[in-house]
């Protein structure tokens, strides 16, 4: 066998990130150099704390938030506690008032509920089409499936996602776009 | 976005509408992808775990652009190799209008051809006609039977 468990473990796992990460930090830092750059930096700590790792998601992203912190300090001079990541994410939700930013929140929650989603590569998928706006053709490239994979994967978790927002009391999709 | 499903195009608008889209442009998902190997070997090579052992997989499994369906299956010979090795030369042509030249070594619903290119799958349905090409490289006229059809 040429590569050890750990290795194998860690090529599966970066190969199913690897996009989704590299995505979110080029969408929050504007170029792709520093967005690879960090992108190598979280990787390279996650390779070394892999076996302490039991939620590969929720540490990625929180070795993002801090490197995105980071990189801010670095670039701007100033204090990384005054640079609050997640308040940055949620400056969208200011530009809407009351009822919509109520509507906001639940398909927030419907986005990140773990139910609708069947595993972590229906998530990733779901992420990359609808949220990054990639094609099947490309989204399935990244995840090593089919086209035709990818097609009923994406359409089985949209179906999931919506049936969450009509139990949640928003019955009618049309009227809110 | 995708619009081959009704629930999906509706879905895809309402998060368009609540700003809950981050679109990558498609050149940069073009360079994620690319640059998705390449970065794997960096990180490896950062940790240390880029190992011979490991070089000489990604050489022969992982190389970026491997493309291992083009690989050919064995070594490549030349036609004259092929015949001196099978005593025979056959042109497959195609009803696509492709024309492969070897030695067909199996055959059936799929005929296995050896070419110059390696080894060749062609299913019979898709094959026009077999001619024995002679020494020279220039064919045969077509005997009876060799054509398929």
């Amino acid at each position: 066998m040429l590569l050890s468990k750990k290795e194998r473990e860690f090529r599966k796992s970066y190969s199913d990130y690897y996009p989704v990460i590299l995505n979110t930090l080029y969408g929050k830092v504007g170029n792709m150099e520093d967005a690879e750059d960090i992108c190598h930096e979280i990787f390279v700590s996650y390779y070394r704390k892999f076996d302490e790792v039991r939620d590969a998601r929720s540490w990625l992203f929180g070795a993002m938030r801090f490197c995105i912190s980071n990189y801010y300090r670095k670039k701007q001079g100033s204090d990384p506690a005054s640079i609050d990541i997640a308040n940055m994410e949620e400056d969208a939700s200011l530009a809407f008032e009351n009822g919509s930013r109520d509507i906001r929140i639940i398909i927030q929650e419907a986005l990140e509920n773990i139910e609708n989603y069947r595993n972590e590569k229906e998530r990733i998928l779901f992420d990359l089409i609808a949220i990054n706006c990639y094609t099947y053709e490309q989204a399935a490239k990244q995840l090593g499936l089919t086209k035709r994979q990818a097609v009923y994967k994406y359409q089985q978790v949209t179906r999931r996602i919506l049936k969450y927002l009509k139990d949640r009391g928003i019955t009618c999709i049309e009227d809110l776009i | 976005m995708n619009k081959e499903n009704n629930d999906t195009m509706l879905l895809e608008k309402l998060l368009d509408r609540y700003r809950l889209t981050r679109p990558v442009p498609p050149d940069v998902q073009d360079s994620i992808l690319s640059a998705k190997k390449r970065n794997l070997v960096s990180i490896l090579k950062t940790t240390g775990a880029f190992t011979a052992a490991y070089g000489g997989y990604y050489v022969m499994v992982a190389r970026p652009g491997a493309d291992r369906a083009a690989t050919p299956a064995v070594k490549t010979l030349s036609l004259d190799e092929i015949r001196a090795r099978y005593k025979w030369v056959d042109e497959i042509t195609l009803y696509n209008g492709k024309i492969f030249r070897g030695a067909v070594m199996s055959r059936g619903e799929t005929y296995r051809v050896l070419t110059t290119e390696g080894i060749v799958m062609i299913p019979r349905s898709q094959i026009k006609m077999v001619k024995p090409l002679n020494i020279s490289g220039e064919e045969h006229k077509t005997a009876p039977g060799d054509s398929l059809k």
